[in-house]
């Protein structure tokens, strides 16, 4: 795999790569996975607003990266997220349900960690704590722990945690163990140097990738992947450029809806694929709803695997001194 | 049974882990084929190859967040810090993310390993390679912090942390790496955590110590002892969750206690200690607890034996807690 001509950024969608194009269905099943990241981030945003969650860390605009991304992924790959990305866990086999339950504090969650931290141990999705680059050093870990067993490692990034010295460890550690990662990075494409120059410093090569076009993120991470599954080690994508709403050009759902609707065979299907989402989204957040709240006494639960002396006792007197919640 | 010293029990316990477990391993700066700076992990590289025994680049926060990521994914990493003076680049990974993982994913996810690392002074290595920085790990949910005394325990306890489904801050007593002997089994064996050790039984006074000092403190009891005053002293071992039963037990006996570290006195362990005997034992205490430790100076270089809490100055904290 070569490294990127910095000039050079792939485009699928009214590009001219010469990559064969996916199946209908597979396309439309990308579509149905760009419009629930969008739905789920439209709605966390509306529950912010409203004051039902603390915040939304959302990531509306950058769909095409993060399912882009995460669709290239084989079943048993591990993926490691900031709280933005909560949507990319939605490619990863998560329910939206589960998103929202988090994000509401009910059910599962336990109400731990703030809005977006989706942790899922059967999807093999990891959030950070925070979003310092930290993440991406047990991404790479992982990679390691993984390597005789097949599984790829995808860690997300954005240009402004590569300014932190976890970023420099998650590199460093990827290129010294050789470990099978995939580090896609959400680049503006304004910053000198360019995300995939650094990779190249640590010996990782790199590819550049439209930011809004899903087809041609996904494209790059197959790629990136299977160079990283062969044993050649990690690799790093940079999606450049900023998506946004409104259907516009730079509006990632709408660009491959209307790329799509240009197929004779698809052109029919994306509004309802569109209306089915809707529906589920609505179901999604009843379902999330409907479990209760933790307990505040639950949250003396998994600090350590058994319940140590001064645990027991401080939550017997939170248990005392806390009227009971509805 | 053979006489073996701390350094040769610890590298016996984690060859013995290894053995057992092909999930254990090992990393940190120079532990493969160097063997480690105090040869903690000589034979290792040799016996479990360099996929288990992994040289790392020279980056604590990389050591400590790689192994996360290996411990998520099911491998039990033994990362060694070549000091406890070089883990604060790692402070971050410790305490924002092992510590909470658990907790804050709700349960889906624990990243156990046992961080090991060299701890205290009185080796002549200033400021960076002699601090005592447990409580700093104790003060953040989620951590189990050991610190042994002895051979007999540092692999007891080692091999019951490896075990352990927590994270855990393993602490050796460079000072005693070999200068403490004594009998080790060959096999397997675990030592409790969270169990304390009477190291020596007295009626007067209570002293509670862990590491090296527990030494000092033997020495001063048995100073104390010529003056009439027999001191009771505890190797607390597991520093958290530390045997609250067998301290309040102790303090209910003398009605005096002492405690004693290396590290600085204001919110060290020993503050908290005191305050756990006051709101358990208040009415049986005879005199005011007392605190005998370091500074809270920047540990020095030349002065370490002033500043270290040696038997000269526990002492005196012992015989007037007795007379008070």
């Amino acid at each position: 795999m070569t490294h990127a001509n910095p000039d050079d950024v792939r485009r699928v969608i009214d590009g001219d790569d010469p990559s064969p194009a996916p199946t209908d269905d597979a396309c439309l099943g990308l579509f149905s996975l760009l419009v629930r990241a969008r739905l789920v981030g439209e709605r966390l945003d509306a529950l912010a607003e409203a004051g039902t969650i603390g915040f939304a860390p959302t990531a509306i605009g950058d769909e095409a990266i993060l399912i882009g991304a995460a669709s290239a992924f084989a079943p048993g790959d591990w993926s490691f997220v900031t709280h933005r990305d909560a949507v990319l866990s939605l490619a990863r086999g998560v329910s939206a349900s589960r998103v929202f339950e988090q994000a509401l504090g009910r059910g599962s969650s336990k109400g731990r960690a703030t809005p977006g931290s989706v942790c899922d141990r059967e999807a093999r999705v990891v959030a950070a704590g925070a979003p310092t680059a930290a993440h991406a050093v047990h991404a790479v870990g992982a990679a390691y722990a993984g390597k005789g067993d097949g599984v790829v490692v995808l860690a997300t990034l954005t240009e402004a945690m590569l300014e932190a010295g976890e970023a420099h460890n998650a590199l460093n550690f990827a290129g010294v163990m050789r470990a099978p990662i995939v580090f896609v990075v959400r680049a503006t494409g304004d910053v000198t140097p360019p995300a995939s120059e650094r990779g190249v410093a640590y010996g990782l090569p790199a590819l550049r990738v439209d930011a809004t076009d899903a087809l041609a993120v996904r494209a790059s991470v197959t790629e990136a992947r299977a160079h990283a599954a062969s044993g050649a080690g990690a690799v790093l994508v940079e999606a450049v450029g900023r998506g946004s709403t409104g259907g516009g050009a730079d509006d990632p759902v709408a660009r491959l809806a209307a790329y799509l609707g240009r197929r004779e065979a698809l052109a029919s299907r994306l509004d309802p694929a569109r209306a089915a989402e809707r529906r589920a989204i609505d179901d999604a957040v009843a379902a999330a709803t409907r479990q209760g709240p933790a307990a505040l006494t639950t949250n003396f639960d998994d600090v350590f695997a058994a319940l140590p002396w001064h645990l027991a006792e401080q939550r017997d007197d939170a248990a005392r001194s806390t009227p009971t919640r509805k | 049974m053979p006489q073996i010293n701390m350094v040769q029990a610890i590298n016996d316990a984690l060859r013995l882990a290894m053995q057992r477990d092909p999930r254990v391993l090992v990393m940190g700066e120079d532990v493969g084929k160097v063997g480690g700076v105090f040869r903690v992990t000589a034979g290792l590289h040799e016996e479990f190859g360099e996929a288990r025994v992994i040289d790392t680049p020279l980056s604590e926060g990389g050591i400590i967040g790689t192994a996360i990521g290996m411990a998520l994914y099911g491998l039990v990493p033994v990362p060694e810090i070549q000091f406890s003076d070089f883990i604060f680049p790692a402070y971050d990974q410790i305490v924002s993310e092992l510590a909470k993982m658990r907790w804050r994913s709700g349960g889906e996810y624990s990243a156990k390993m046992v961080i090991r690392t060299p701890v205290g002074g009185g080796i002549r290595g200033g400021l960076y390679h002699s601090q005592s920085p447990e409580a700093q790990f104790i003060h953040v949910a989620g951590l189990k912090v050991v610190c042994p005394s002895n051979p007999y325990d540092a692999k007891g306890l080692l091999l019951a942390s490896i075990a352990d489904p927590d994270p855990v801050l393993f602490f050796e007593p460079k000072r005693v790496y070999r200068a403490a002997k004594g009998e080790v089994p060959e096999g397997p064996y675990t030592v409790e955590l969270g169990k304390a050790a009477i190291a020596r039984e007295g009626a007067h006074v209570t002293v509670v110590a862990w590491g090296a000092m527990l030494y000092e403190a033997l020495e001063a009891a048995h100073q104390a002892s010529a003056r009439g005053v027999e001191a009771e002293v505890i190797d607390l071992r597991t520093l958290w969750p530390l045997d609250i039963d067998t301290v309040v037990a102790s303090v209910k006996k003398t009605g005096r206690v002492v405690v004693v570290h290396e590290a600085p006195r204001t919110c060290g362990l020993g503050g908290e200690i005191v305050s756990l005997i006051t709101e358990r034992a208040f009415t049986h205490l005879e005199a005011p607890p007392a605190r005998v430790t370091g500074f809270d100076t920047p540990f020095p270089y030349t002065t370490e034996l002033d500043y270290l809490p040696l038997a000269h100055r526990i002492l005196p904290a012992i015989v007037d807690a007795a007379r008070y």
